[in-house]
Formats: structure tokens, C-alpha cells, sequence
């Protein structure tokens, strides 16, 4: 049942795997954040929702965010936490995007130069604090 | 019996307690968190996203880590965020190190909003600028939009493919902008810190060093000149003798046991919800509502930056996940009053960079990704594909905005947790109005595909100022020029608790230049204050 309720709601496409296929539904049960929301709503699916057709599903799980809307969310944070910081998952980013698949540290980015030439046109405005009573500034 | 005891080792505590160590003080800093070792970073580590939704997340309800205290926050428009451990919420800051305009201290002489300042920015500038050299800054001399200053201790941060761009769109409309100062290091500076690689989640703490915090910049300064820091100090009271006089602090330690520090002199420096907190929980048959609470004026005029935002999308991408997170350029095109603009006062805008797929997909500078069919199509729009600009605006004090002790929450000592009551007025609304029909005006200039605005950012509430506010009368506010509490003279507040107004800025640069003044005072009228 939380196969089906992860793949509802992270459906895999050309690219990225769906939830199930990087097991969320199995990383969400085991993470002591997040398992009290996966088992919140997982309780409130009805019977039969893994067999039920997607637009189905859809129905169901935005009804029953729309009536614990605090829950849902609190889920919702758990399944893209845990999807996006997988393996699979960042290395496909990495594929499409160039985020790097691995920690921000220590490698970092690539940290430029500035450029001073980019203030010419600010710099050369008039002064435009404005001067207080009694003060010497 | 020690000098001076300092509640908080944060960003004001740690800058007075080295000042007074370093003239002969005996000085004692109790702090309720311990140590951050920059080497356990989650940014070194995968799931970094998920700490900042959880271990480290910066709302303290949300991340309920053992040295924290809850904040009853059900009556507050705006949620809190700080840290506590040595460095205090400079552990998790995105490092912004503006400094006060000169009008910032005299809002009711100029524009008949708020309370002028005893002190000018005048009294301040010198303050800045040591601090400045100790937390090591960033930037360019020559803004016009601030009274000159000595150049910066290091070149400004690089602003990105989003930087360029706007900046040029800000050109072109003809309003001011600025790279923006920052307490970070972009060449290796102060001892054992390095450069920063862009890396990007700042908030998580840097392994270099390389974005200045308390802990790495005043603490080992201030531990060689002879502080005595405790970690794992709860304090929950100042004390006080028959005349009213403090004579020091009671605290839990990690045990839960009560001990005592005695001191000349105390000084809060434990942000403006915790000392607000402490000052209440202080109560006596002198202080009946809390200590130096005479005028019912402890807690009150809290104040934050209300900040909306506008985040702009492009079609090309950004790659804002690289670059300090909070870090690129500014606008004070619109800081100062103009009436025909239908408010008092200002604000700023901050141009920001994105965030790293997590942060994208639940959303914060952009609403939430939906789940469901379309969800990738959507993460594909927006990843490394926006900028956002924060219209951070001037909050002017209120009575009724206010600290006081919650009903319902307490913390793992027992200890009455703080409760936040606040609320916006119409002029902030109307600043937030304003301000996002100008970003917007700057994104689409800029030739963004779409453009989303945030009327409040709720969890903005980072700083947190005004409740024991500073001023000349005894009878409008807590504490004097000095710092010193009006009714009990060897009690001082060094943190954004004294702020008489909050400027439309990040305050950091001005709380530490403040306490570093504070400390001055007290080293001068030493023989008077603090017993031979």
C-alpha cells in the first residue's frame, strides 16, 4: 500500500525513477522523522488503493490532504527529502542539470572573481543617505 | 566572585566578553549549547538537505534539539529562527553585514515614526569598523546609498549568473544597488580560516571557516584573554539583593542540578525573545514583574524584519545552488521615506540564489512543487532556474508586539517557555505592497519567464530586536545609552533586545558594534561599576 501511495505521489518519468523504484516507501518506514506521517496517511487510505487506477489514487490522496492538510504536508516533506538526496535520484540531477551528485563539501563550486567593472554605473550615482539633525556624517 | 557574568555566547556576547577579558575583567559566559565542531557539517555528508528540514532546521519547535527551549509561537505572524550553542545563531546565519543608516537612529526626529536613538550612527562608525576587521568582511567601498567607510577587509562575493543579471536590470531602471557586505571570506583571513568555495548552504556551518561565526572569529580571541565559557548553562533567573541591585544568575547545569554564579555586574546577551524571557522569569519582591520591568516595557515592541519575496524564473539557468545562499547583491532604492509612496520608512531588497533540490521541491522561495503527474515537469522548470528578491522591511515598534511567558510550554528544565504575540501593522503591508510590485518590476525587467511573490515569509522571524529597548527617558524605555537598565544600573542587555528601532537591514554588524561600545562604557566607569 505506501508503494502505491509514494509512486502516486513521485511518478517516475523518462528520467528520474519513480519513488518505489529507489524505495522511499521503505526509507520513509525507516526514518524516525518521518515514519509517524507515512503511517498517518497510510492509515487513511482506503482499502484496495494500490488497485485502484492512478487518476483514482490521485482523487484519494488529494482528499485526504485536503482534510489533514498538517499531516499531508509533514509527508510530503519526508517523500522529497528522501527522494532527492538518493543516489539514483542525485546522480540523475547531475545527468540534467549539473548539481553535483555528491556533498556541497569540500569540494564546493567554482568561486569567480568579482568583477569591479560592474558597479561603474551605481558607483557613479550622487550620494542618497540621507544626513541627520546633529550628526557629523 | 567574578566581574561580569554574560548570558549567550552569541554574536553580542562573545564580542563583549572578549572586549572586557581583554582590559582585566574576571568574566564568566554561560551558554545553554555547546561547541559546533565545523568538521560534522551535514554539508559534508548526502542527506545535508535533510538535516536542514529536521536536525538543523532553524525553527527551533521544528528541529527540538536537546539545548533548545520551545517558543510558543501560536499567536505570532512570524516564526521563529535562531540557534543556541557558542556562536549562537551566527552558527547558522547566512552572514548579511550591513550597517545602519544614519537616519536608522533618528526615525521620529525625521519622519515622526518610532524613537530616536540616544546614540547617532556617528557613535557606531569606529564600532563597525573594529568589528568588521575581527569577523572579517566582504564588500566594496564607494556605495552611495551609505556614508563612506574604510574599505572592506576582502573583495565581495562574486554574484552569480541571477547577480549580473539583475544588477544590470537595476541599472537600467536606475535605482541604486550594491554588492552586498557579508561576513565572509572570499581570501583566506583571520587565524586558521579559509577562503570560501561557494559551496552554498552557509546555514549549515562551513568546514572552512570561511563564513565568519562567534566561534570561530571573537570565542578563540576572547578564551586566550582569559573568559571562562560554560556550556550547557541553562540560566533561568538574574538574582538580585534587598536593594534591588543584581548580584548575579541562578542556571541548570547539564545535570539538571542549580548552580550560581555571582558577579558585579550581569549581562544579557541571549537575543530578544531569551532575554525578554529571562528578564521575566527574573521576578522579586522588588521586581514583581520581572526585573527592570518597572515601566512593563520587558517584552514589548518586538520587532522582526517582515520580509515578502518575489522570485523570478528564467528560462535559462542559474545554477543559484552554487554561492552563499543568502549572499549577492542589495537595493536601497527605496529605504527612505517618501510619502507619496503611502508609508513611513523602508525597506530593502536582497537578491538571493536558489536553492539545492530538496529545498526547491517543498518549497520556500518558490511555492512547493506539486506532487502528483506533473511533478518532474515542474521540478525541471524551477531547479537552478529562479532568483528571489526579499523586500525586508523597517518594523516599527508596537506595544502590543510582544514577549511574555507561554501558559502552555515549558522546557526540559521546566522553565516557562517565551511566547511570541505579534502581528503586522498597515504601513508594513503597505511597505510589503510596494516593495513587491518593484521586484517584480526588476525580475520582469530583468526578462524573467514568471514571477512569484510571497506577501510574508513566515518563518523569516531571524531577527528578533526591541524588547528591553534603549533610550534617554527612564519612563519609555529599559535600558539607557549605556546598556544599562535604568532601575538596576549593574544589569546590562547587550543583545538586539535594546534596539529602539530596527532599521529595514540585518542587524548583525550593529548588535556587536553596540555591545563592543557597551563594553567600552563599562571599562571606563569600571572603578564605579565593578568593586575593587
Amino acid at each position: 500500500m505506501t508503494q502505491a501511495l509514494v509512486d502516486t505521489l513521485i511518478p517516475g518519468d523518462a528520467d528520474f525513477p519513480s519513488a518505489s523504484q529507489v524505495s522511499l516507501h521503505l526509507a520513509l518506514a525507516a526514518h524516525d522523522r518521518f515514519v509517524k506521517p507515512l503511517a498517518g496517511i497510510a492509515d487513511l487510505l482506503p482499502s484496495g488503493f494500490d488497485t485502484l487506477a492512478a487518476d483514482t489514487r490521485t482523487q484519494t490522496l488529494s482528499a485526504i490532504e485536503d482534510a489533514h492538510p498538517d499531516l499531508f504536508a509533514s509527508l510530503i516533506v519526508g517523500a522529497y527529502s528522501l527522494y532527492y538526496t538518493h543516489p539514483e535520484v542525485a546522480a540523475v540531477l547531475e545527468r540534467l542539470t549539473g548539481h553535483t551528485a555528491r556533498p556541497p563539501q569540500p569540494s564546493g563550486h567554482p568561486l569567480a572573481p568579482f568583477d569591479p567593472a560592474m558597479v561603474a554605473i551605481p558607483a557613479a550615482r550622487a550620494p542618497h543617505y540621507r544626513p541627520t539633525p546633529g550628526d557629523t556624517v | 566572585m567574578d566581574d561580569v557574568v554574560i548570558v549567550g555566547a552569541g554574536a553580542s556576547g562573545a564580542a563583549a566578553a572578549w572586549r572586557l577579558a581583554r582590559a582585566g575583567f574576571r568574566v564568566t559566559c554561560l551558554e545553554q549549547g555547546g561547541w559546533v565542531n565545523p568538521a560534522d557539517t551535514p554539508s559534508l555528508r548526502l542527506d545535508w538537505e535533510i538535516a536542514r528540514q529536521t536536525t538543523h532546521h532553524p525553527n527551533p519547535n521544528v528541529r527540538a534539539a536537546p539545548q533548545d527551549y520551545p517558543v510558543d509561537d501560536t499567536e505570532a505572524a512570524i516564526k521563529p529562527f535562531l540557534y543556541n550553542a557558542v556562536g549562537g545563531s551566527t552558527i547558522l546565519w547566512g552572514a548579511h553585514f550591513p550597517r545602519f543608516r544614519p537616519s536608522d537612529f533618528r526615525t521620529r526626529t525625521l519622519d515622526g515614526v518610532g524613537d530616536d536613538w540616544p546614540i547617532c550612527y556617528e557613535d557606531l562608525a569606529h564600532y563597525y569598523a573594529e568589528n568588521d576587521r575581527i569577523m572579517g568582511v566582504s564588500g566594496l567601498a564607494g556605495d552611495p546609498g551609505n556614508p563612506p567607510r574604510e574599505a572592506r577587509q576582502m573583495p565581495p562575493v562574486p554574484p552569480g549568473k541571477a547577480g549580473v543579471r539583475m544588477a544590470a536590470a537595476f541599472d537600467r531602471l536606475g535605482w541604486h544597488w550594491w554588492p552586498a557586505d557579508v561576513a565572509i571570506n572570499t581570501q583566506k583571513y583571520g587565524a586558521g580560516r579559509g577562503a570560501c568555495n561557494n559551496c552554498g548552504p552557509c546555514d549549515l556551518g562551513c568546514p572552512h571557516g570561511a563564513r565568519s561565526a562567534t566561534d570561530v572569529s571573537y570565542w578563540p580571541m576572547a578564551l586566550a584573554a582569559g573568559v571562562r565559557l560554560i556550556t550547557g548553562a541553562r540560566v533561568f533567573e538574574v538574582e538580585t539583593d534587598g536593594a534591588g541591585r543584581a548580584t548575579g544568575v541562578a542556571w541548570y547545569d547539564r545535570d539538571g542540578v542549580v548552580q550560581r554564579t555571582r558577579a558585579a555586574v550581569v549581562a544579557l546577551a541571549a537575543n530578544g525573545l531569551g532575554t525578554a524571557r529571562l528578564m521575566l522569569l527574573s521576578q522579586s519582591k522588588r521586581f514583581a514583574n520581572g526585573i527592570a520591568n518597572d515601566t512593563d516595557l520587558v517584552g514589548r515592541r518586538l520587532m522582526h524584519h517582515p520580509t515578502g519575496m518575489v522570485t523570478g524564473r528564467f528560462a535559462e539557468a542559474m545554477d543559484g545552488w552554487a554561492g552563499p545562499f543568502a549572499v549577492s547583491i542589495l537595493s536601497q532604492q527605496f529605504y527612505e521615506t517618501d510619502p507619496l509612496r503611502g508609508f513611513t520608512r523602508g525597506y530593502q531588497m536582497q537578491l538571493i540564489r536558489s536553492d539545492g533540490p530538496v529545498g526547491t521541491a517543498v518549497g520556500g522561495y518558490l511555492p512547493r512543487v506539486p506532487w502528483g503527474a506533473g511533478h518532474h515537469a515542474r521540478f525541471r522548470q524551477v531547479f537552478g532556474h529562479s532568483a528571489s528578491l526579499t523586500v525586508t522591511t523597517e518594523d516599527l515598534p508596537r506595544m502590543e508586539n510582544r514577549v511574555t511567558l507561554s501558559d502552555t510550554l515549558k522546557d526540559s528544565n521546566g522553565i516557562p517557555a517565551p511566547k511570541m504575540t505579534y502581528s503586522l501593522d498597515d504601513n508594513t503591508r503597505a511597505m510589503i505592497r510596494h516593495g513587491i510590485a518593484r521586484a517584480s518590476e526588476a525580475f520582469a525587467q530583468a526578462g524573467a519567464e514568471d514571477i512569484t511573490a510571497q506577501d510574508l515569509v513566515s518563518g523569516a522571524g531571524f531577527h528578533l530586536m526591541g524588547t528591553a529597548c534603549m533610550g534617554a527617558d527612564p519612563g519609555a524605555s529599559v535600558v539607557d545609552a549605556n546598556h544599562r537598565a535604568h532601575t538596576v544600573p549593574n544589569l546590562m542587555v547587550l543583545d538586539g533586545s535594546v534596539f529602539t528601532t530596527a532599521a529595514a537591514l540585518n542587524p548583525t554588524s550593529t548588535i556587536q558594534a553596540l555591545a563592543l561600545r557597551a563594553a567600552d562604557a563599562l571599562i571606563r566607569d569600571r572603578a564605579s561599576m565593578v568593586p575593587a
